[in-house]
């Protein structure tokens, strides 16, 4: 037999808790149509009974004021005429009775069949909270209440029992259809309807409910100096800079691992397979783009490992308390600021965290600028331009003319990606009615089962979605790059023969072409066409940009000592007999790379957060533009 | 009074919520005659305000309080 239950309740409840305590790790993330909020959804079995739980996001009323909330009062609605849900489990918070039967008694009145599970009531107690629950009961009929503790698994085994024997009957209906419709488009009916439910509540309450100290928020003294005016912003640059530092260290050996265990792959391919299509497509195709995607995985797990403990114990509402000032006339929320700080370390992460940021015109800025800011894969190419342009001398006695320049493509990228938001905060048409209302919840100690269960979903979500995409344009690319024309041209060649020589130099396959081609367009920058055959292949990633160079100058070379591809860069001269790599030349490049969208895994992640290619093809677009016109004004400032 | 006139730790009712574009959130949030409101927290520079509006606490940037009517409430 199978049963359709959803949880809803409001925010900050311990819902999220309660799902992962009864789906564990049988979890699924879909779309719901047209909007942009994930569908989780989780499996459980209680005996012969599988019970498919779906996860609404949580509101505070039936009443929508935003396309998030929509979905939830059309769940609830399809529900009521018996179609999407056979039971709803309604979560409630001991500490916040009266705001949490708003939405409970909208719930009820609309007859669907109820579960209360009620949570935090420790946290209640020891606030001097009693609340008589039998009382309860008997203003709302037919509603079994249970009490749970996700943490300790408490009252977990009473639920399941509850969802196995309970009455799945529809009630009759206190919002008839006429007076559905009139609440939904009239808001002054609403307000009426919802000031009458809360006089109602309180009536309830009077004799239910008893509080014998007054004090109601823990903490407090902990919440005065997060939120201090100097000390909040220290503490928040502080977390910050460990949680860059953490994701930056830590992840550096296992994405090191990954790396070496597809070049060992890549190798035992090598030696059991001929020489020929089917290993140059497994090797340079299909391995290339696996490897592309699995090396993001210590980078996305670690940040969402920071970005978990941030959101569970509370603290990420203070730092938006802080930070919404500063990051509004950007057109940005205060929680776009984890977005960003994690861009340093690789903007994949940073835009799948953009999640938390509800309003969805804050959020879009937020995806479309988070790519500009400079990431680790920017690190080699910088660190190769700098190297071969730059002298490494110190003027002024402490400033060091390499890392001067380092700093400032940092500096650049950021002052980009801010100027950027600015100007999408007026040219992006969507209304938005940017609310804030944010609820500051009790700091507690984060639930380390939460934490796992959403880096364990996070990563999954990008190898299953952004992997297919990135796998694809590896195979692509690694045609481009196999085949020219001249691979098809020779007519003694049968067609499988001319496939099977993927052994051409680069400069001869239709990336080489398109590089060639180009080069009157990037002549302005200070480009030569082979420069123009890196910039395409490192479309795939940023750091190809290297082997591609050292590939072209037939240099075998290591991402972190280009020594010897330095060399031989410098020695390249152009037709006149003049050096190709100058100092604008290479500052050129380096402003290039800091705004150009080279990073096909991120395209794919934005698409995936979108729901739509349009978003990434305008990025790329505003990102190249950017880039063309930045490098063209750098290399004539410094030429 | 409006709410986004109260001076940190200022404990008041409230009366009623004007009409505007926040004004059915606000409500569902709690913000209905007669409950308790606490100053508690205010971010620099004009940023947002931490109430204490019942037992729980919640932040509201200062158009959105500048929309609830408050009176102060007597020998508290």
């Amino acid at each position: 037999m199978n049963k359709r239950i959803a949880l809803a309740g409001n925010p900050n409840t311990g819902k999220t808790s309660l799902f992962n305590k009864l789906t564990g790790l049988h979890q699924k993330v879909g779309n719901y149509p047209g909007v942009t909020v994930d569908k989780k959804t989780g499996v459980f079995k209680v005996e012969d009974t599988t019970f498919t739980l779906t996860d609404l996001p949580g509101t505070y009323s039936l009443f929508p004021h935003s396309k998030d909330e929509e979905i939830v009062f059309e769940a609830l609605k399809k529900a009521s005429e018996n179609k999407e849900f056979d039971k709803i489990i309604y979560v409630l918070d001991a500490n916040n009775i009266e705001r949490n039967l708003l939405f409970f008694s909208q719930l009820h009145d609309m007859g669907l069949p109820l579960i209360l599970a009620v949570t935090m009531n420790d946290i209640a107690e020891r606030k001097g909270i009693t609340i008589d629950f039998d009382a309860l009961k008997s203003c709302f009929s037919d509603v079994t209440i249970v009490y749970v503790n996700p943490r300790i698994g408490l009252g977990i085994d009473r639920l399941r029992e509850a969802l196995k024997t309970d009455n799945y009957q529809q009630k009759d209906s206190f919002y008839s259809e006429e007076i559905k419709s009139i609440i939904l488009t009239d808001k002054a009916k609403q307000q009426e309807d919802t000031n009458d439910r809360f006089r109602k509540i309180r009536q309830i309450l009077k004799t239910i409910f008893r509080q014998e100290k007054k004090d109601n928020i823990q903490n407090s003294g902990l919440d005065k100096i997060l939120v201090h005016p100097v000390f909040g912003y220290l503490i928040f640059f502080f977390l910050m800079f460990l949680m860059f530092q953490m994701v930056y260290s830590i992840s550096e050996k296992p994405m090191e691992w990954i790396e070496l265990l597809f070049e060992w792959i890549s190798s035992t391919v090598n030696s059991l397979l001929p020489e020929g299509i089917l290993r140059s497509l497994l090797v340079n195709g299909v391995l290339a783009g696996l490897a592309g995607t699995l090396v993001f995985i210590p980078q996305i797990a670690l940040l969402f490992f920071f970005i978990g403990l941030l959101e569970e114990s509370g603290y990420m509402s203070r730092a938006v308390f802080l930070l919404d000032k500063w990051m509004r006339p950007f057109g940005l929320n205060g929680r776009s600021v984890v977005p960003l700080v994690s861009g340093v370390a690789c903007a994949i992460p940073g835009i799948m965290a953009t999640r938390t940021i509800s309003d969805w015109k804050e959020r879009l800025i937020t995806i479309l600028v988070t790519p500009l800011i400079s990431c680790s894969a920017r690190i080699p190419v910088y660190i190769l331009l700098i190297g071969l342009v730059i002298p490494d001398k110190t003027v002024g006695g402490v400033f060091h003319l390499q890392a001067l320049a380092l700093f400032s493509m940092y500096f650049l990228g950021f002052a980009g990606a801010l100027l950027v938001a600015f100007l999408f905060k007026f040219i992006l048409k969507t209304k938005s009615l940017s609310v804030f209302m944010l609820e500051l919840p009790e700091l507690k100690v984060p639930l380390l089962r939460n934490v796992l269960i959403q880096i364990y979903m996070k990563v999954k979500t990008f190898v299953l979605e952004a992997g297919k995409i990135i796998v694809a344009i590896s195979i692509v690319l690694w045609f481009l790059s196999s085949y020219g024309p001249s691979s098809f041209s020779k007519k003694e060649m049968s067609f499988s023969e001319k496939l099977k020589n993927t052994d051409i130099p680069i400069e001869d396959s239709y990336v080489g072409i398109v590089g060639k081609s180009m080069e009157p367009a990037i002549k302005p920058l200070g480009y030569d066409w082979k420069i123009g055959i890196s910039l395409i292949t490192s479309f795939a990633a940023r750091e190809v940009f290297v082997g591609t160079m050292s590939t072209i100058y037939s240099v075998e070379t290591e991402d972190d000592d280009p020594g010897r591809l330095i060399e031989r860069m410098r020695q390249e001269t152009d037709a006149q007999g003049k050096p190709v790599y100058t100092l604008a030349t290479g500052l050129s490049l380096m402003v290039f790379y800091t705004f150009a969208m080279q990073c096909m895994s991120t395209m794919a992640i934005v698409k995936r957060e979108t729901k739509s290619w349009k978003w990434p093809l305008i990025q790329f677009s505003f990102m190249g533009f950017m880039a063309y016109f930045a490098a063209m004004l750098t290399y004539n400032i410094f030429s | 009074m409006k709410l986004s006139a109260l001076k940190k730790g200022q404990k008041v009712i409230v009366k009623r919520v004007i009409s505007s574009e926040f004004s059915s959130k606000l409500i569902e949030l709690g913000f209905v005659e007669g409950q308790v409101i606490q100053f508690l927290h205010s971010a620099p520079f004009g940023g947002p305000k931490a109430f204490q509006v019942g037992t729980y606490m919640l932040a509201l940037r200062n158009s959105e309080a500048a929309v609830v009517e408050v009176e102060m409430v007597e020998n508290e």
